[in-house]
């Protein structure tokens, strides 16, 4: 055997390298690491510290539980007597269009009647503001012949209508 | 188990026990996405609270193994999606920095292949990257990683075949 590893063979002349199956295993090895993925043997290289899953516990945290507010404390009950307020004084101080015109259409004739009477000299009238402006004063507009006045009109009749429209 | 989770009725240990048969296996599934061990365990804790609080919607229309991979999977791509949303950097960025972070990791004890292996993971797309960790690593089904990531066999085996390839070129350039 070692005759053969060594020296070349008789039957076909071949010869090998000294030492060559010695170191043959060892030179396939390094090929087969550098060539091939590493047998299932490798390891991943990670390691746990210490009893890491003899002292494992888990620790489930407790449930959050959301907090009950009372409708009616007292903080609370506060600003609601606060809103309804403001509501009644609203309502109490503005005036409400909607409701007075029903009401004014249900004023009574005599009522509204009375009402004038007792305060017509707060309307001037018309024959009043004439006088203070001193129209109907004038001393041209007294001495006015009627017979003239009615022919004035008369001719001017339709131009005051038709300004009318 | 489940029903005695869903019952009410001795559920706390009930959920014990479950946590003490899924802790480890949970734990590595997370490890091997977020990399870092205590990023994980924040992760395996919001895991293992969602379980507890959704227990009652499990329908039972998948195994409760796959169920529960498939939260703590969410989890972990969450926490890394709000991490690099938090530092401003695009998912294959992150990748980087995490595998940059493992030089350093007190935790991390692989040897210089086994981080080179880490590096080429980190090249894979999402996808490639969970398929091939939980293939090579946790050594699981191709069925049950179909059910836990709800994708067809094929479309895993393809996956696979594809991260494997990448892989293996990535640490032959290197």
């Amino acid at each position: 055997m070692k005759k053969q590893q060594t020296s070349q063979s008789k039957e076909t002349g071949f010869k090998i390298p000294p030492g060559y199956f010695e170191e043959f295993d060892a030179r396939l090895s390094e090929k087969l690491q550098n060539k091939h993925l590493p047998e299932r043997k490798l390891q991943s290289g990670f390691e746990v510290p210490k009893n890491y899953f003899n002292d494992f516990r888990v620790e489930i945290p407790a449930k959050k539980e959301g907090k009950v507010i009372s409708l009616f404390s007292k903080r609370n009950l506060k600003y609601a007597m606060a809103i309804a307020a403001i509501f009644v004084l609203m309502f109490s101080i503005l005036p409400d269009d909607a409701q007075q015109e029903n009401d004014f259409s249900t004023i009574e004739q005599a009522s509204l009647g009375t009402y004038l009477e007792n305060n017509i000299a707060e309307f001037p009238l018309l024959e009043n503001i004439l006088m203070e402006n001193n129209q109907l004063n004038e001393p041209e507009f007294k001495n006015l012949d009627k017979e003239l006045l009615f022919n004035y009109l008369t001719e001017h009749s339709t131009e005051i209508s038709l300004a009318n429209y | 188990m489940v029903q005695r989770l869903q019952s009410g009725k001795n559920s706390d240990a009930a959920f014990k026990e479950l946590v003490d048969l899924y802790k480890e296996r949970l734990y590595w599934q997370i490890r091997n996405i977020v990399k870092n061990h205590d990023d994980a365990d924040d992760v395996l804790q919001n895991t293992f609270i969602k379980i507890f609080r959704n227990i009652s919607n499990f329908k039972g229309e998948s195994k409760l193994f796959s169920w529960l991979y498939r939260i703590a999977t969410n989890e972990a791509i969450t926490f890394l999606n709000s991490r690099s949303q938090k530092m401003q950097v695009s998912n294959e960025e992150l990748q980087d920095k995490l595998i940059d972070n493992l030089q350093s990791d007190i935790f991390f004890e692989g040897s210089e292949i086994q981080l080179k292996l880490q590096k080429a993971i980190a090249t894979l797309p999402e996808k490639q990257r969970l398929v091939f960790n939980m293939r090579y690593f946790q050594d699981l089904k191709y069925q049950d990683i179909a059910e836990i990531l709800q994708v067809t066999e094929s479309s895993l085996k393809s996956n696979y075949h594809h991260a494997v390839k990448k892989v293996e070129a990535f640490l032959k350039d290197d």
